[in-house]
């Protein structure tokens, strides 16, 4: 949590998917309570030493430095990571997720979280869980 | 201020660069072909087509992002898959993109794609959640309900997907089909009126399917399915469903053909 609200770390090795969550935050009306910081690997978010000070993580499927989801949540788990993960992709539905005990979020369609009122309803849980999705 | 000029920037920024993507995925078809090995060829046409499908689909070209995630998926799918095959699948990204540059317009290309049903006002403000397994018929009951005004809804290809997303989304109104793979579309009307996912033991439920018969229909509603819709449907008769359970009463009467004042 920063002065300017939750701060999310968002993984995915194309840079303009950090503007395009900042672009459907501000149209959800969250530019004043959400801000987020771009990894463009699992390896640039782990050097840095302040990995767990994120309140979410938007993780998408595709990483130059992970197989798939299972590869990269085997990692972040070793890493112990523990910040509440999303997890994205341009086509969410058919993966079989092992959680690694990480609190996982989805995988969510990125299409889907193009539509700014699910992304607030969505950062809404991760953040004050009303149950425990996949754990 | 518009709270789209980013996204709008960003879809301006997509429509100049997709000239360039569509020249790329040209020029890896070729240079596929006079590879020794194309494993680099093809992490990066892999790559590039999970980017781009990416974009698309999330500032408004829906239609290209799909046809991008279904290229994707047969590279990934296709164990040995040769030069050949390869070079086919990065010419018809390119393709794809060109063809879209030609028929959608894109100096005008909406965010979202315009809407064709008119909006509910009842809608306005809430979510749905659209439970179908097959891939034409899900995304248009999406889409339709988007366009009557729902601020979010959701699509999940199974039961299981969907209680995850009953639990994120807390729908105001479910749609779902019967037949699904594992747990069915009973199942989780069950779940739910038995207080599975707090908050939603009521909330309206339209099961949708293909058995037309009497006992099929007397299930569903003795179970708590608040309208059942025999598919194929009218989108015209999933708006007609939607507006009796979500807008008051007067409304819906009068849509039935009785004068009322409101």
């Amino acid at each position: 949590m920063t002065d300017r609200g939750l701060l999310a770390a968002v993984v995915d090795d194309d840079p303009i998917q950090v503007e395009i969550l900042r672009g459907i935050s501000e149209a959800a009306g969250m530019a004043d309570q959400l801000d987020f910081r771009a990894f463009r690997s699992l390896g640039d978010l782990l050097m840095g030493a302040g990995r767990n000070t994120f309140d979410l993580v938007f993780l998408d499927r595709r990483l130059p430095d992970s197989d798939g989801f299972a590869g990269a949540l085997a990692t972040l788990s070793q890493a112990q990571l523990q910040s509440p993960l999303i997890l994205m992709s341009a086509h969410a539905g058919r993966d079989v997720i092992r959680n690694y005990g990480l609190r996982l979020y989805g995988p969510i369609d990125k299409m889907e979280l193009a539509q700014p009122a699910y992304l607030k309803r969505l950062i809404s849980e991760v953040i004050s869980p009303t149950e425990q999705l996949h754990g | 201020m518009d709270d789209n000029v980013r996204l709008l920037a960003l879809q301006q920024r997509l429509i100049k660069q997709l000239p360039d993507d569509s020249r790329t995925f040209a020029r890896l078809a070729r240079s596929c072909l006079v590879a020794d090995c194309v494993s680099r060829e093809q992490r990066e046409i892999a790559d590039y087509l999970h980017r781009l499908a990416g974009r698309c689909s999330q500032l408004g070209f829906d239609r290209l992002g799909q046809t991008l995630i279904l290229l994707e998926r047969r590279l990934e799918q296709t164990c040995e898959i040769g030069a050949q095959g390869l070079s086919e699948i990065a010419n018809a990204a390119s393709d794809a993109i060109d063809e879209t540059l030609i028929t959608d317009s894109p100096k005008i290309a909406p965010l979202r794609p315009p809407n064709r049903y008119t909006k509910i006002t009842a809608s306005v403000g809430k979510t749905a959640l659209v439970v179908e397994d097959d891939t034409e018929l899900g995304p248009l009951a999406r889409g339709a309900l988007s366009d009557m005004g729902f601020d979010a809804v959701r699509l999940a290809h199974s039961g299981e997907q969907a209680l995850s997303e009953c639990y994120i989304l807390k729908p105001d109104l479910i749609v779902c089909d019967w037949r699904l793979r594992k747990a069915s579309g009973l199942d989780l009307l069950k779940t739910l009126r038995a207080g599975g996912v707090a908050g939603l033991e009521s909330t309206p439920f339209i099961m949708l399917t293909r058995q037309n018969d009497k006992k099929s229909v007397q299930t569903a509603l003795r179970e708590g399915a608040d309208d059942f819709i025999v598919k194929p449907f009218a989108i015209q008769r999933l708006r007609v469903a939607v507006l009796r359970l979500l807008e008051p009463p007067a409304r819906a009467l009068d849509l039935d053909g009785d004068a009322l004042a409101v």
